[in-house]
């Protein structure tokens, strides 16, 4: 159910996880101002650069099959809203023109900004990713960012951990006719509670077992290794980006 | 987010609180007919338990990793897809609630009655920001965006309200207990 | 020569309860001890002792002759602990990133830490597996994570708690391989436990542990014999007259 790195050595792989951030954020921005035509050639460069990261476009649409489901509400719903002239004369379908255009365009960048995210979920390892997040903080005053890193080091490793667990309790939950009941507010106290005791006792155990490894504040810090192929990838990203300024 | 001193238990603790939110996305409980989603239920308890610099904290890791293109949003890939998307609305509304709900607790020193209005506050300040979202994404008046966006999950967070203060009640006191022999600062106490 | 000395150690929990009353303690330097004990006898406080994680609220832990909270860095350095739940204390979100943790939190150069993490992951058998994710591990495995962290810190003394909990055969016979292996290269072992079959046949000291206060300590084929009176289950082997056969073979 949950998309996660895959290992592989192509190209987009061997990218610099902070030119990959860059370049998501970069791509995230310009596409929110673009028009049809940026539109379809960003789509065309994301769908060539997940296939060029040997991602099958089956598990690609797996992973967005909600998000889809999101975006079409999104077409219909702008389609039915938007006053205009009607796509075709019938009662039942009250559709415009106006409205399905603009709703296409909306649920156009939303899909391109999805693909760009998937591509750099895919493609970069999280400890690469938590890195160059705490690159990036490391400017900004009051945030501590080896602490952020850390936290965001615990939240990946642990989202399967407590996923598995509250399947467990489910399961156990279920064996005792939890079914049977009908208020929501036992069931909800009856899973939440347990989750939560089983949190704390992690926590506990957790930080001990950090405090027994040493964690401090001076840790080794991530060794980034820039190429020339990184810096062209900038480039290409930048140009890329500015390319779809222009036609829009 | 809190500076110095370390304090390795809280870090870890918010950590696992986001990883629980996270997971909250995934967890539905189908009664009704609306299904229970329990996502907000954890914000509200990560709120209460870790007061509100730990808690926006806790919320912000979470939205900070999704957008950096992490997998921790519920619902597949996407990263900032979904920060931008139409649930983005509900998704910023949960870090200025998990602040403003920690906040509300700690002023009024964990009185029940601040801390059940602090909830409703909260759950109305993430459909202050989640509501207008949906209307702008989906074109909507504000009447339709309501019906679509609020008003079916109120009988569900009515229960979430009451279900979080139980839970928070119960697992308050290991917060307190669970801390104290493990961390060598046992010799400070007094063996009564 | 001894690597760890406690003499007088008490301890009591925040309660009041005592859970530790004079311990006495010495270990010498390549030794195989194994600790045993019934629940609530007092081994993981005792054990948390030496690392500083518990400082003593009377007597001394000395760590290779240095207090242990003169310097609790150093302490943790040449002690690495196993605990007994694998899943939370695996940190990383990959095994090479996990065994990296250690090494990373002493500020070590880059290339040192990659040449411990390759070195600790092949000791316990993991290296194949360095780019899986920690939760998709056997039992087994995760228990040999969990020791490899400790390894990527290059420390002289490995303590285990209980590290055969929940494993099967298999992983029994896995980590305790791996354990053997580490004592045969000359690290200090102390392993707890409270079931002494699969472990006894390699131990060169037994230590058992009652209500806070050590109660026999000797070689293993003389003390074992006491073990029931001290609420631990004599092995099946010396019951029938004989030796407790190794897991490995």
């Amino acid at each position: 159910m949950i998309i996660g790195f895959h290992s592989g050595r192509t190209v987009v792989h061997r990218v610099d996880a902070r030119i990959k951030l860059a370049a998501l954020a970069l791509f995230s921005l310009v596409s929110l101002r673009t028009g049809f035509p940026g539109l379809g050639l960003a789509l065309a460069a994301a769908l060539v650069l997940l296939a060029a990261a040997r991602c099958s476009p089956l598990h690609c649409l797996r992973g967005l099959k909600w998000y889809l489901v999101l975006l079409g509400c999104i077409v219909a719903a702008r389609a039915v809203t938007t006053p205009g002239e009607p796509v075709v004369a019938h009662p039942w379908l009250p559709g415009t023109r106006q409205g399905l255009e603009a709703g296409l365009v909306l649920a156009g960048r939303l899909l391109v900004i999805a693909l760009f995210g998937l591509l750099v979920t895919v493609t970069t390892r999280p400890s690469h990713i938590r890195a160059a997040v705490e690159w990036y903080l490391r400017p900004i005053p009051f945030i501590p960012q080896q602490q952020v890193a850390t936290m965001i080091g615990l939240l990946v490793r642990f989202i399967p951990v407590i996923l598995a667990q509250s399947a467990e309790l489910d399961d156990a939950l279920r064996a005792r006719a939890i079914e049977q009941r009908r208020n929501p507010l036992r069931r909800i106290t009856h899973l939440g509670m347990p989750l939560l005791r089983r949190t704390f006792v992690t926590a506990d155990r957790l930080a001990s077992a950090m405090e027994a490894r040493c964690y401090g504040m001076e840790r080794t810090g991530h060794q980034w290794r820039t190429g020339t192929g990184d810096w062209a990838a900038l480039g290409l990203v930048t140009g890329f980006c500015a390319l779809l300024l222009a036609i829009s | 987010m809190p500076n110095q001193p370390l304090d390795l238990h809280r870090l870890v603790l918010a950590s696992l609180l986001a990883a629980l939110i996270a997971v909250g996305g995934y967890i539905v409980i189908p009664i009704g007919p609306v299904p229970i989603v329990l996502q907000n239920l954890f914000v509200l308890v990560a709120a209460l338990l870790l007061g509100s610099r730990w808690a926006a904290a806790s919320v912000a890791v979470y939205l900070l990793a999704g957008a950096c293109g992490l997998p921790v949003f519920a619902g597949g890939g996407g990263g900032l897809g979904h920060l931008f998307g139409p649930r983005g609305g509900y998704l910023f509304g949960f870090l200025i609630a998990a602040w403003v709900v920690g906040r509300i607790s700690e002023t009024f020193r964990q009185r029940p009655v601040a801390e059940i209005i602090g909830m409703v506050v909260g759950s109305l300040i993430i459909y202050a920001i989640g509501v207008p979202w949906l209307q702008m994404m989906f074109g909507l008046g504000l009447g339709k965006a309501l019906a679509v966006g609020m008003y079916p999950f109120i009988p569900g967070d009515i229960v979430k309200i009451a279900a979080a203060y139980a839970i928070v009640k119960g697992v308050r006191p290991l917060l307190h207990s669970g801390r104290r022999p493990d961390h060598g600062r046992s010799q400070a106490e007094p063996a009564e | 020569m001894d690597i760890i000395k406690i003499s007088g150690l008490y301890h009591r929990y925040p309660d009041g309860r005592p859970s530790l009353e004079g311990i006495d303690l010495t270990i010498a330097r390549g030794s195989f001890v194994v600790l045993a004990g019934a629940n609530g006898a007092g081994k993981s406080t005792l054990l948390k002792h030496l690392n500083g994680l518990l400082r003593p609220q009377e007597g001394t832990v000395r760590i290779a002759g240095v207090p242990v909270e003169q310097d609790l860095l150093h302490a943790r350095r040449t002690v690495g602990m196993v605990f007994q739940d694998a899943d939370s204390q695996i940190v990383g979100e990959t095994v090479s990133d996990d065994a990296a943790f250690g090494p990373e939190n002493l500020n070590w150069p880059a290339a040192r830490i990659r040449e411990s993490v390759d070195s600790a992951l092949e000791l316990v058998g993991l290296g194949a597996l360095r780019d899986r994710s920690p939760h998709l591990l056997s039992g087994g495995e995760k228990r040999r994570l969990a020791i490899a962290g400790v390894l990527a810190m290059e420390p002289e003394v490995i303590v285990l708690d209980e590290p055969f909990a929940n494993l099967d055969y298999d992983g029994v016979r896995q980590v305790l391989a791996r354990i053997v292996a580490l004592h045969a290269s000359g690290r200090t072992i102390i392993v707890c436990v409270h079931d002494l079959e699969k472990v006894l046949a390699h131990a060169q000291r037994l230590i058992i542990l009652q209500r806070g206060r050590i109660a026999v300590d000797g070689p293993p084929e003389t003390v074992v014999l006491a073990a029931e009176t001290y609420g631990i289950r004599l092995p099946a082997a010396i019951r029938l007259g004989g030796m407790v056969e190794s897991w490995l073979r």
